[in-house]
C-alpha cells in the first residue's frame, strides 16, 4: 500500500447562478479592489489516504469527488494536485 | 429626562432591525434606523447593530459589513473621547469581531448546525434565559489572557462549542458589547420570559455611569 | 422527432392546442405551451375538482388566500416541491421555500411564518440537503419556522415529500392582486435570468427518471431574496403598482400571462430587454427559465412611476428591467429585436385542457394484525417517528421577528402575537399516512382542528398540498377524488374555508409509486386570555374526553367547548397512538405516567378521536356533555400502563437516538 495525498476543488457548474461568488464580485467592485471581477466561489479539500498504486487512487478519489463532495448535476471537481507520499 | 437616543443600523441582509426597533421602542427610547452608510452617529447614545445575515453572510458572517462607512465612523468616535455605546446582536456581534472592536472571532458551531434555543445564561451576578438564533457563534480566542478585561456573558450549558463558554463580551472601556443571545426576542413578546430587559437595564447603568444619558 | 413530442406534450394535448388555435404552434410557441400545459401549471389533472371546497374568502384567483383578522387578512398556502428535492435536496428545499415566500409576498403581504412537513426514507442525502436548505434559507428571510413535522418511512425511498407553508399579514386596503390593467408598463425586478431551473414546470409534470438533468435545478439566493421582499412591499405598497406576480414555474412566461389573463388585457413583451445571466441566453430559454428571486410588477406608464421602480431598486442594490406593455387585445405576443415570436390568444394558453377523472377500485392496505401490548409497544419506542424531533427543529429560527409567543422548542403548536391586530395566531401542519386515501384527509383534518383548539385557538381556515402519484393510474384518480370528496365534506361540515391549495402529482419513479400524501395546514385565531399554554407536572391526573372514539360534529364542537370554558391543559392524540402521544408530550418535563384503560385497543391506535386533559391533583373536572374518564397520573421515573412498566430513562435512550 501506498499513501497518496489530494488537493481537491469543487465549485457550482460555470452556468449556474453562485450567489457567493456574486457577492465578492460585488464588494471588491464597490470598493475598487478589481475591475470588472469575475468570481467563482467553491470548497477545497486536503486528502490523504492509501491505495495500491496511482491508477487505484485515481479512481477512489474520483468516487468520493462524485458521491459525496459534490451533486454531479450542479458542481464539478477539479484536482488541483495528486502526490504519491 | 431627556430620551436615550438609539440607531439601529440596517444593513442589507439585517433580519431583526423591525423586533429590535419595537423593543427599544418598549424602553421609552427614542429610536431610528439608519443605514450604514450614515456617517453622522455622535448624535445617538446607543447604536445597535442588528442580527441577521448581513449581505448574505456568504462569505464569512460579519465580514462584507465590516466595509461599511458606519462601521469607520464607529472606529473614529472609539479614538476620540466622545462616548457612544455600541451593541452588537448576533451578526452584530459577528461584525464586531470582524472589525477588530471586540477581541476573538466567531466561527461555525462546533454541530456544523444551525442552533435555535433558549440558553440559560449568567451575567452580572445573575442567571437568565435568553434565546440563541445562530449558525456561526462559537467563539474563539486563544488566550484567556487577551480577555481578561471584559466582562463576560457566559453560557451555563455551552451550546456551541464556546471558548470559555462565552456568549458574549462587554468591554468597559470602549463600551461596545456583542451578545449572540437575542435579548430583543425576549423583551415585548407576550408569553415569553422577559430576560432581554437584564441586559438593558445593565445598558442603561452603564450610559448613566458614563456620562453618556 | 418532432418538437412537442420532445418537450412531452402528448399527441391528444398537441391536438387540443391545434384545434383551438385553428393552427399548428410554431416552434416558440410549442415551448410556450409544453409549459402552460403541463402539470405543474395548468393543474390539468386537478382544475376540475379543486374550487369544490368551501370557501369564503374572495381571493380565489390570486396566488394565497387569506383569512381577515380585524383590518388585516392573513394569507397562507402550502406547497410541495418534491421533485426538486428529489435530485438536489438543498437547492430544492431553499427555492421550495423560496416559492411558497414570493406567493404570500406578490399580495403585498409581509411573510411572518412558516412550516414544512418533510417526509424521507431514512436521516441520509435527501433529509440531510432538505432539512440544511430549510436551515440556510428559511432562517435569513426573517419569517420564523413555527411549526413542522418530519416523517420517516419506507415508502419515500427516493421519493422526498417536501410540503413548505408560507403565511403573511397585509392590511385590508394594502392589498394587491394580480390583476393588469391596460396601459401598464412590465416590470422585473431581481436576480438576472439564467439557464438554472429551465423548464422545471414540465419537469415536475412527468415521473423522476435518468433524464431529470441539471437544467431542473434551480439556485436558492437568500440573501437577494431577502432585499425582494423589503423592494417588493415598497413597491406593492404604490399607488403606482397596479398589479403583481411572482416568477415561480415557467417564470417570465407564466407570471406575465397570468397577469394579462386574470386582468382581461393582453401583453406585450421585449425579451432583449430582459437582464439576463449569460448573453446567448436563447429566447425560450428567456421565457421558460425559473431563475429565482425575480417578481414582475404592473405598473402605470408614467415617468414618476417609472422613476419610484428605479429608485427602489437602487436602495435595494436588485436589477430591474421593463420587459413589455399590456394591450386592449387580449393576446400574449412576444418580441426579440423586433421580431414577432409567437402570438396566442391568452384565453388557449392560459387555460389548458382539463382531464375528466374516473373512480375505480379501491387501493387498501391490508390491516393491522393485532399484536400484544408488550409488541406494540417495542414496536413503538423502534420507530424512527417515535423520537424527538429536536435535533430538526433547532436548526430553524422559530423565534426571529419576536413574534412567536409558542413552537416546538416549547412542545407546542406554532402561536404568535399579531401586534398589527393585538391578537394570536396558531398554526399547524400535519399529514396522517394510513390504510386509505379518505382516513388520511379525516385523520389529519381532525387531528390539525383538535390541534389549535388543545391551546385554545378557534380555526379559522386551511390550506391543502395533496401528493399523488401518476393521474393517469386508474386507482390514483380513485383516491384523488376520494380525497377532493372527503375535504369537501369536512370543510361544509365544519364551516372552514380551504383558501388555498396545491396539487402535486407524478411522485413516482420505475420502482416507487407514491401512495396518497395529503398535507393539511390550519390556521386559527385568539386573544390573549383564550391561549391554554402546555405544561405538565408530576401528579397531574390524566382524564381521556370522549373515550369511545367516535366523532362527528357535534361531538368535535362540545368537546371545543368544553375546553374553551374550562381551559384545562390538553392535548389531542396523533398517530403514535395515546401512549406515543403521552410519552412525547411528559417526557419533554422530564415525567413518566401510569394508567390503564378499560378498551385496550385504544393504548396504541393511531389518531383515537378524544383528547388527553391533564388536571392539577385535587381538582375536580367540570362536568362535561362529552363523557370524560380518568384514566391514570403523571409519574416521577416509570411509564406504567395495563400491567407493563418501563423506566424512562431507558425510554430516553431511544427517544433521543438521532441526538446531536
Amino acid at each position: 500500500m501506498k499513501t497518496f495525498k489530494f488537493k481537491i476543488a469543487t465549485k457550482l457548474k460555470e452556468e449556474i447562478k453562485d450567489p457567493k461568488g456574486i457577492v465578492i464580485e460585488d464588494i471588491s467592485k464597490k470598493l475598487e479592489i478589481l475591475n470588472s471581477p469575475k468570481i467563482k466561489a467553491g470548497k477545497y479539500y486536503e486528502i490523504s489516504f492509501e491505495a495500491k498504486d496511482k491508477q487505484e487512487a485515481d479512481e477512489k478519489i474520483k468516487l468520493l469527488a462524485v458521491d459525496i463532495l459534490t451533486n454531479p448535476i450542479i458542481e464539478t471537481f477539479e484536482v488541483i494536485e495528486s502526490i504519491e507520499l | 429626562m431627556t430620551k436615550i437616543k438609539a440607531a439601529i443600523v440596517d444593513f442589507l441582509g439585517s433580519n431583526c432591525t423591525i423586533e429590535t426597533y419595537d423593543a427599544l421602542k418598549s424602553r421609552k427610547y427614542e429610536v431610528e434606523i439608519i443605514k450604514p452608510d450614515e456617517s453622522n452617529i455622535e448624535k445617538y447614545n446607543l447604536i445597535v447593530l442588528p442580527g441577521g445575515f448581513s449581505y448574505g453572510d456568504y462569505v464569512k458572517a460579519g465580514r462584507i459589513a465590516k466595509f461599511s462607512p458606519v462601521v469607520e465612523e464607529i472606529k473614529k468616535i472609539n479614538k476620540s473621547n466622545k462616548k457612544v455605546f455600541v451593541l452588537g446582536i448576533c451578526n452584530g456581534f459577528q461584525i464586531l469581531t470582524e472589525s477588530g472592536f471586540l477581541k476573538g472571532a466567531l466561527i461555525e458551531n462546533i454541530t456544523d448546525k444551525f442552533i435555535c434555543r433558549d440558553v440559560l445564561v449568567n451575567f452580572n451576578n445573575q442567571n437568565f434565559t435568553l434565546p440563541i438564533a445562530h449558525k456561526e457563534g462559537r467563539y474563539y480566542i486563544e488566550n484567556f489572557e487577551d480577555i481578561k478585561d471584559y466582562e463576560i456573558i457566559k453560557y451555563i450549558d455551552n451550546p456551541n462549542g464556546s471558548k470559555f463558554d462565552i456568549a458574549g463580551l462587554y468591554d468597559k472601556k470602549t463600551l461596545i458589547m456583542g451578545l449572540m443571545p437575542h435579548p430583543e426576542r425576549n423583551m415585548i413578546t407576550p408569553f415569553k420570559a422577559k430576560g432581554g430587559s437584564i441586559i438593558f437595564d445593565f445598558i442603561e447603568n452603564e450610559m448613566r455611569q458614563n456620562g453618556i444619558i | 422527432m418532432e418538437l412537442y413530442k420532445k418537450l412531452n406534450i402528448s399527441d391528444f394535448l398537441y391536438e387540443d392546442i391545434i384545434c383551438r388555435l385553428k393552427r399548428k404552434p410554431n416552434d416558440f410557441e410549442t415551448y410556450l405551451f409544453s409549459a402552460m400545459h403541463s402539470e405543474h401549471c395548468g393543474y390539468m389533472h386537478s382544475k376540475n375538482y379543486i374550487k369544490d371546497f368551501y370557501n369564503k374568502n374572495n381571493h380565489k384567483d390570486e396566488n394565497a388566500g387569506s383569512i381577515k383578522i380585524k383590518d388585516h387578512h392573513l394569507f397562507f398556502k402550502i406547497e410541495s416541491h418534491n421533485h426538486p428535492c428529489a435530485i438536489e435536496p438543498y437547492q430544492g428545499s431553499m427555492t421550495g421555500i423560496g416559492g411558497i415566500v414570493r406567493d404570500i409576498l406578490a399580495l403585498n403581504a409581509r411573510p411572518i411564518a412558516l412550516m414544512n412537513s418533510i417526509k424521507f426514507e431514512n436521516t441520509g442525502y435527501h433529509f440531510q440537503g432538505v432539512v440544511k436548505g430549510i436551515s440556510d434559507y428559511g432562517n435569513s428571510i426573517g419569517a420564523a419556522t413555527i411549526s413542522g413535522e418530519t416523517i420517516f418511512d419506507e415508502a419515500f425511498k427516493d421519493l422526498p415529500i417536501v410540503n413548505v407553508f408560507a403565511a403573511g399579514i397585509v392590511k385590508k386596503d394594502k392589498i394587491k392582486l394580480s390583476k393588469a390593467k391596460k396601459d401598464c408598463l412590465i416590470v422585473l425586478l431581481g436576480s438576472k435570468t439564467g439557464v438554472d431551473g429551465l423548464n422545471g414546470a414540465n419537469f415536475a409534470s412527468n415521473p423522476l427518471d435518468e433524464n431529470s438533468n441539471r437544467q431542473s435545478v434551480q439556485i436558492g439566493d437568500p440573501y437577494t431574496k431577502n432585499k425582494l421582499i423589503e423592494a417588493t412591499l415598497k413597491i406593492n405598497s404604490s399607488k403606482n403598482t397596479i398589479a403583481c406576480q411572482d416568477l415561480g414555474a415557467s417564470g417570465i412566461l407564466s407570471s406575465t400571462s397570468e397577469m394579462a389573463y386574470k386582468g382581461n388585457v393582453g401583453i406585450e413583451l421585449y425579451l432583449e430587454k430582459v437582464h439576463t445571466q449569460i448573453p446567448n441566453i436563447k429566447p425560450s430559454e428567456i421565457m421558460l427559465s425559473e431563475s429565482q428571486e425575480r417578481m414582475a410588477f404592473a405598473i402605470k406608464n408614467t415617468p414618476k412611476a417609472i422613476e419610484e421602480i428605479e429608485k427602489i431598486a437602487r436602495e435595494y442594490e436588485l436589477e430591474y428591467s421593463i420587459i413589455g406593455k399590456t394591450t386592449n387585445d387580449k393576446h400574449y405576443k412576444v418580441f426579440y429585436n423586433n421580431e414577432l415570436l409567437g402570438d396566442i390568444e391568452l384565453e388557449i394558453l392560459c387555460n389548458p385542457y382539463g382531464y375528466i377523472l374516473k373512480e375505480g377500485k379501491q387501493n387498501k392496505k391490508p390491516e393491522n394484525k393485532n399484536l400484544d401490548l408488550k409488541r406494540q409497544f417495542e414496536n413503538l419506542i423502534q420507530n424512527k417517528n417515535f423520537s424527538s424531533k429536536a435535533f430538526i427543529y433547532e436548526q430553524f429560527d422559530q423565534n426571529v421577528k419576536a413574534r412567536t409567543c409558542f413552537s416546538q422548542n416549547d412542545n407546542m403548536i406554532g402561536i404568535q402575537y399579531l401586534k398589527e391586530t393585538n391578537s394570536f395566531v396558531g398554526y399547524i401542519i400535519h399529514s396522517a399516512l394510513g390504510d386509505t386515501a379518505k382516513n388520511n384527509v379525516k385523520n389529519t383534518f381532525l387531528h390539525c382542528y383538535r390541534s389549535l383548539v388543545s391551546c385554545g385557538i378557534e380555526p379559522k381556515g386551511l390550506t391543502n398540498c395533496l401528493n399523488f402519484s401518476n393521474p393517469n393510474y386508474i386507482e390514483v384518480q380513485n383516491d384523488f377524488l376520494e380525497t377532493i370528496e372527503t375535504l369537501k365534506n369536512l370543510s361544509f361540515e365544519y364551516k372552514l374555508p380551504v383558501v388555498s391549495g396545491n396539487v402535486s402529482f407524478y411522485n413516482e419513479t420505475k420502482e416507487n409509486k407514491l401512495k396518497p400524501v395529503t398535507t393539511l395546514a390550519f390556521v386559527g385565531c385568539a386573544n390573549k386570555k383564550n391561549i391554554i399554554p402546555f405544561a405538565l407536572k408530576k401528579d397531574y391526573e390524566i382524564y381521556l374526553l370522549n373515550p369511545n372514539d367516535q366523532t362527528n360534529f357535534k361531538i368535535e364542537n362540545e368537546m371545543k367547548k368544553y375546553i374553551f370554558k374550562n381551559k384545562y391543559i390538553t392535548c389531542p392524540i396523533g398517530s403514535l397512538g395515546l401512549i406515543g402521544t403521552l410519552i412525547k408530550k411528559s417526557l419533554f418535563y422530564n415525567l413518566g405516567f401510569e394508567i390503564n384503560l378499560e378498551n385496550k385497543e385504544f393504548y396504541f391506535k393511531p389518531y383515537l378521536n378524544s383528547y388527553l386533559i391533564f388536571i392539577p391533583k385535587g381538582q375536580t373536572p367540570e362536568k362535561s356533555k362529552i363523557p370524560l374518564c380518568y384514566i391514570g397520573k403523571l409519574v416521577d421515573d416509570k411509564i406504567k400502563f395495563d400491567n407493563l412498566s418501563y423506566d424512562i430513562e431507558d425510554i430516553k435512550k431511544h427517544y433521543q437516538k438521532f441526538g446531536n
